[in-house]
């Protein structure tokens, strides 16, 4: 009896000590086997099968319907779908990749892309039929999702002039107060609305990536006077070579936001709350105008409201004048498509692929979220008409600083929001550049100045 | 072959059963500690393959990085904070139960209820309470307090208070239940004795109770410091670190070194110093509670 005790345990702990010793390989024995069982794609037109990992920010679910539908369509194909914090999207995506878990398709924004085809992480995307469509309809967002002569990235939608200022007409028309066209007509309105005992502006840090979107205008103004429109991008050089700081490009911004903030035309109502809360805020006439994105008119609290005292308008935030007299808007893709080149199903992975670049498929996505499409011609709420025909006469350019790496103000979101809560905007900017610093010591900055030049 | 003895036998069966748990210890934990080791004296910035030595260059600049030392301030202040309004709220609450009073089933409920919520949960539902437009606003407007009205997490005065307030009362219930442990432990007779020789109230618990508990307190205290100097979950959701980095902690600077600035290496050099940190702080809590461990 006593024999059998000890084989058994010895056989146990020997069981144990495999276990730990084949783990791993134990997990890639199982992926290859599920591999060989489900059976991958054949040339000859069967099914295509797998299961794939779809990486993005939506975490609204806003994709869902479209993956829903891809596998209606592929019934041998399962995507698991996964939301990542959009905040802090490319931190979090990081230790996938690092883990070398690459999701098989993945959104990323421009400026991610460079970094992630410089390490192999995405694979080219330039000989895919449909690809050359963006050449052509956008050669300016083609040129930002391509490194060297290749293309590693298709966008879904884009942005132009992401500075929108929402308000309600009948307040406006009650109070009779005039959409402003410039700046100082701005700030003039903003001190009409004070007087009349309102909030005049929310600003929804509690996304805090919205933080900012009051002040794109000067940070644009600030890199057009640095030279980054010109033939080549002045600018991110004399970042690279430490000829400028990074305080240089954001410190208008700062020092503008600031001075919102002192004469109390930020709602501090706003500054805690999400862009959806405070538009449903506007709606209630917590503030008279909320500056964000180009979603805001398809949103819930504007879709479902029952206010008969709000009716929504929008118009642009107006531009800052350049040096050269020039009004500046952004327009860059947003969502960017990338496949990894590490997939175990690269069939079922291109079939995604096509599928949300198809055009209908696209046009729809877009069409249902409101979203301006770059490669497609979605839907303009006749809301947003004025705003983009205003916009028309600005000079359409890229915010992101795309040949920079990505991690070069991991905190500028915070900072800003750090702002609106009265924090010390020359101390945050030498926070910024001492962040910039640190980002920049565990790179090749001449790798990238190369890249550039 | 000479025959194992006894002794020489069990030795060996010992080594049989640890060595799988100390195999999967080490390969777990002591494994990535080394090669965290190794990357601290690197400038590797976790994607490139490329992993330049520096020695210790990143040690160095821990030392004089104002962010790495506002961390550092806010992690004390949560630690000594969190450490003096737990330990005072879990007693309390511990010695209110340990008296059956009425409903003390309940209370124990209540109390514990929030320590297995997750932490993101909880402070989405604290949001509802401090922001502008929150709870504790509209109270203070009820009040006709509207100057003091303000948004509670966005003040670089009250952020930290306020953090700490939110992750004392989710870990009463745990402490309580430590304590009470230690409570129940106390013979019968020892309190007894002690009614018969006058000691009541406050000086029944501080020369009796207390001493009695000490083991209870020393794992309750290591739990609780570990627990405040590795502070992150909390602060995460509700600020972010913010305002102006009044709440950024230690593992969040860790964390945002590692995947915001990608400096890999000098994320494990923190890491690793902060570890050390720790061991020491918490070593030095060990020697001083177990002195004050009485028997009886």
């Amino acid at each position: 009896m006593c024999n059998v005790k000890k084989m058994v345990a010895l056989l146990l702990a020997f069981s144990m000590l495999t276990l730990t010793a084949c783990g791993s390989k134990e997990a890639d024995v199982s992926a290859v086997t599920k591999e060989e069982s489900t059976g991958d794609a054949t040339a000859d037109g069967e099914e295509i099968t797998g299961t794939l990992n779809y990486v993005s920010w939506m975490t609204k679910g806003e994709d869902i319907p479209m993956l829903e539908a891809f596998m209606k369509e592929n019934s041998g194909v399962e995507v698991v779908n996964r939301s990542l914090d959009g905040s802090n999207y490319a931190e979090t995506l990081a230790p996938l990749l690092l883990n070398g878990d690459v999701p098989d398709v993945f959104l990323v924004k421009p400026a991610q892309l460079q970094e992630y085809a410089k390490e192999g992480y995405i694979k080219p995307i330039t000989d895919y039929e449909g690809v050359s469509k963006q050449e052509e309809n956008s050669p300016g967002v083609h040129k930002a999702l391509c490194v060297g002569d290749e293309v590693y990235g298709y966008a879904l939608n884009g942005n132009i002039g992401n500075e929108f200022v929402y308000y309600n007409k009948l307040y406006f028309e009650k109070n009779n107060l005039e959409v402003p066209k410039t700046v100082e007509e701005f700030e003039s309105l903003c001190a009409q609305i004070k007087n009349l005992g309102q909030d005049p502006l929310l600003v929804p840090a509690g996304d805090i990536w919205q933080a900012p979107y009051f002040v794109y205008n000067y940070v644009l103004a600030s890199l057009a006077d640095l030279g980054q429109y010109e033939d080549k991008p002045m600018a991110e050089i004399g970042l690279l070579k430490g000829e400028i700081k990074i305080s240089d490009v954001y410190g208008s911004a700062f020092r503008k936001l600031s001075e919102y903030c002192a004469n109390d035309w930020i709602s501090p109502g706003g500054l805690s709350m999400g862009w959806e809360t405070a538009t449903q805020y506007l709606v209630d006439g917590g503030a008279a105008m909320l500056c964000s994105g180009n979603w805001v008119p398809g949103s819930t609290p504007i879709k479902d409201n029952t206010n008969e005292e709000f009716e929504l308008g929008v118009f642009p935030l107006p531009g800052v004048e350049a040096k050269n007299g020039a009004l500046y808007a952004m327009g860059e893709a947003d969502r960017v498509i990338v496949l990894s080149g590490t997939s175990k199903y690269p069939e079922a992975q291109d079939a995604l692929f096509n599928y949300f670049i198809d055009d209908d498929n696209l046009t729809g996505y877009c069409n249902e979220q409101g979203l301006m499409g770059v490669n497609v011609e979605s839907e303009v709420d006749p809301v947003m008409e004025y705003s983009y025909k205003v916009l028309d006469d600005y000079q359409m350019v890229t915010y992101n600083l795309t040949n920079m790496p990505t991690s070069i103000t991991p905190n500028f979101y915070q900072y800003c929001a750090d702002v609106c809560s009265g924090a010390d905007v020359e101390q945050l900017l030498q926070k910024l550049d001492a962040d910039f610093e640190a980002a920049m010591s565990s790179v090749d900055a001449q790798e990238y100045l190369s890249a550039i030049e | 072959m000479p025959k194992l003895t006894f002794k020489s036998r069990k030795k060996m069966w010992d080594i049989v059963f640890i060595a799988p748990a100390l195999i999967l210890f080490f390969v777990f934990t002591y494994y990535p500690l080394l090669i965290n080791i190794s990357y601290s004296l690197t400038s590797w910035n976790g994607l490139s393959s490329e992993k330049e030595f520096v020695g210790f260059a990143n040690f160095i600049d821990i030392f004089h990085n104002p962010s790495v030392i506002q961390a550092m301030k806010n992690t004390l202040y949560f630690a000594v904070v969190l450490l003096i309004m737990g330990f005072i709220l879990q007693m309390s609450a511990a010695l209110i139960v340990h008296t059956k009073v009425k409903g003390h089933n309940f209370i124990k409920i209540v109390l514990y209820l929030p320590a297995v919520l997750s932490p993101i949960v909880l402070a989405f539902t604290w949001i509802q309470f401090l922001q502008y437009t929150g709870y504790v606003n509209q109270a203070l407007g009820a009040f006709g307090m509207e100057e003091t009205m303000q948004n509670w997490l966005l003040n670089q005065d009250t952020v930290k208070l306020w953090l700490c307030v939110i992750q004392t009362l989710q870990f009463v219930g745990y402490g309580m239940v430590f304590f009470l442990t230690g409570l129940n432990t106390i013979p019968k007779e020892v309190n007894e004795s002690a009614s018969l020789d006058g000691a009541f109230g406050i000086k029944r618990f501080f020369y009796i109770t207390l001493p009695l508990i000490m083991p209870s307190i020393t794992v309750t205290l290591f739990i609780s410091i570990t627990g405040a100097l590795n502070t992150y979950a909390i602060p995460f959701a509700l600020t972010g670190g913010g305002p102006n980095d009044a709440s950024t902690t230690m593992t969040m600077q860790i964390y945002q070194r590692a995947f915001g600035f990608r400096q890999f290496g000098y994320s494990s050099a923190l890491g690793l110093v902060f570890f050390a940190f720790i061991a020491v702080v918490s070593c030095i809590q060990l020697v001083i509670t177990r002195k004050r461990e009485v028997e009886y």
